[in-house]
């Protein structure tokens, strides 16, 4: 017999699940709008290094780099360290509105996705 | 490589603008007036027969250089700290210990390089960034800075400028973490061998950077093989389970996980960007989110056993795929 908390929290851990769905669909179209002037001029060394260059070209890992990139659009100072913050003006102002408006809604989500996993994994070790 | 008389010795493209003093100067550190210097010269000319005239190489030729005959040094102590070894030949005395202490780590670094790189650079999660050749050059301009000061090209505060804006950058990209890897380490033998061989760090530096890159590749193949691993042996699992509800339970916690992990990817991503990372900290990253990806799955699963009434294996035909 479950308990309307144990409802309420199964209700949004399912949609939480399924907005991640929604958001990596989000992340892949984001992938191929992303600017290639951006790309060009600034997925190379010394911004990146030579295996991080390897690594997020192509499938699979190509999504990360997409995401590196929408950070570094939306918020310019998030790439001060790796001399990216200006990557910015090369790139179109919507697609930096909506990276930015993305990882507003991602970043929270994320967060809850872990911490509903832990919950329900306790849950099903005790149920095992 | 090596020559019919064993000598070993490596490759050198001759540049615009190289003369053959100049090569002598940046490769052994050796000027005119060098007591060394001469002897440097029958070195490379013995290693280069086909070279009648040292002052007519042309661009493009290859030239070889070797090792420098040494005279036996006294045995290092066991642990030397920087402070107390002689710098490399092509850095000057009045370097502050700081900066003697990148070039060190990487000399470190490029003598131990065969030892390090499969497991060891994935190890250090070091090795990726430090042996990028954007870092590689700025040794080189260093180098270059001096032999231009020394030619007298420029006055002594141009190189000082100069050299303090390259090792800045090189400090800015080794960053904090792999000081802590490789500061207490004795780099003694690695200096020697930076300074008697008169082969330069870079060389070496520039071999492991390819192998670095190829470290790269792998592991992205590694990643689609391990998901594709993933995948099958799920679907194996839904074909030998009897029944319905356990093939469903399997289902959902195999495309939670899948997505969980995705999704972490990404958020690893977001981090990434403002936080350059070597190999230590990608793995402990990676292993935080399988983890993180293995508890959702077990969580879903749970959930599905609880409220679960849709029968998504038969919807989705995998039923029919995993038999």
């Amino acid at each position: 017999m479950t308990s309307l908390l144990d409802d309420i929290l199964a209700i949004i851990f399912v949609t939480a699940l399924l907005c991640l769905m929604l958001s990596l669909v989000f992340i892949f179209i984001m992938h191929i709008l992303m600017p290639k002037n951006v790309l060009k001029a600034y997925f190379k060394e010394p911004y990146f290094s030579a295996t991080e260059i390897t690594m997020f070209t192509g499938f699979p890992f190509g999504y990360m780099r997409t995401a590196m990139f929408m950070r570094a659009l939306a918020f310019p100072a998030s790439g001060k360290k790796r001399g990216v913050k200006h990557a910015y003006k090369l790139a179109p102002v919507w697609y930096c509105k909506a990276s930015k408006y993305f990882i507003y809604f991602f970043i929270p989500l994320m967060v809850l996705l872990v911490l509903l996993s832990v919950i329900f994994y306790i849950r099903y070790e005790l149920w095992k | 490589m090596s020559n019919t008389s064993g000598n070993i010795y490596y490759e050198y493209k001759i540049k615009n603008g190289d003369t053959f003093s100049g090569i002598i100067h940046s490769m052994f550190g050796c000027v005119l007036n060098d007591t060394r210097y001469a002897e440097a010269v029958r070195h490379v000319l013995a290693l280069n027969p086909q070279i009648s005239n040292p002052d007519r190489i042309r661009a493009g030729d290859m030239l070889h250089l070797g090792v420098l005959p040494v005279t036996p040094q006294p045995k290092p102590p066991t642990i030397a700290r920087p402070s107390q070894i002689k710098p490399p030949a092509f850095i000057t005395r009045s370097v502050s210990p700081n900066d003697m202490e990148s070039f060190w780590m990487l000399s470190w670094l490029e003598h131990n390089a065969n030892y390090l790189t499969i497991p060891g650079s994935i190890a250090t999660g070091a090795a990726g960034n430090l042996l990028s050749p954007g870092n590689v050059s700025l040794i080189k301009k260093v180098s270059d800075h001096y032999a231009d000061y020394k030619s007298e090209k420029t006055t002594k505060s141009q190189y000082d400028y100069r050299r303090k804006q390259a090792l800045d950058q090189l400090r800015k990209n080794i960053g904090p973490v792999e000081k802590v890897l490789f500061g207490n380490k004795t780099t003694h033998q690695s200096i020697r061998i930076a300074r008697a061989g008169g082969i330069p760090a870079t060389a070496h530096i520039a071999k492991h950077a390819d192998r670095l890159k190829n470290l790269g590749t792998v592991s992205k193949a590694g990643g689609v093989i391990l998901m594709g691993v993933g995948l099958t042996a799920a679907c194996m699992q839904i074909a030998n389970a009897t029944d319905s509800k356990e093939k469903n339970e399997i289902f959902v916690e195999t495309i939670t996980s899948t997505t969980m992990g995705v999704g972490l990817g990404a958020a690893i991503g977001l981090f990434l960007i403002s936080n350059p990372i070597g190999w230590g900290a990608a793995i402990v990253l990676a292993v935080g989110s399988t983890a993180t990806s293995y508890l959702a799955g077990k969580g879903v699963r749970y959930l599905y056993d609880t409220y679960g009434e849709i029968d998504f294996v038969e919807g989705t035909g995998t039923g029919r795929m995993c038999k």
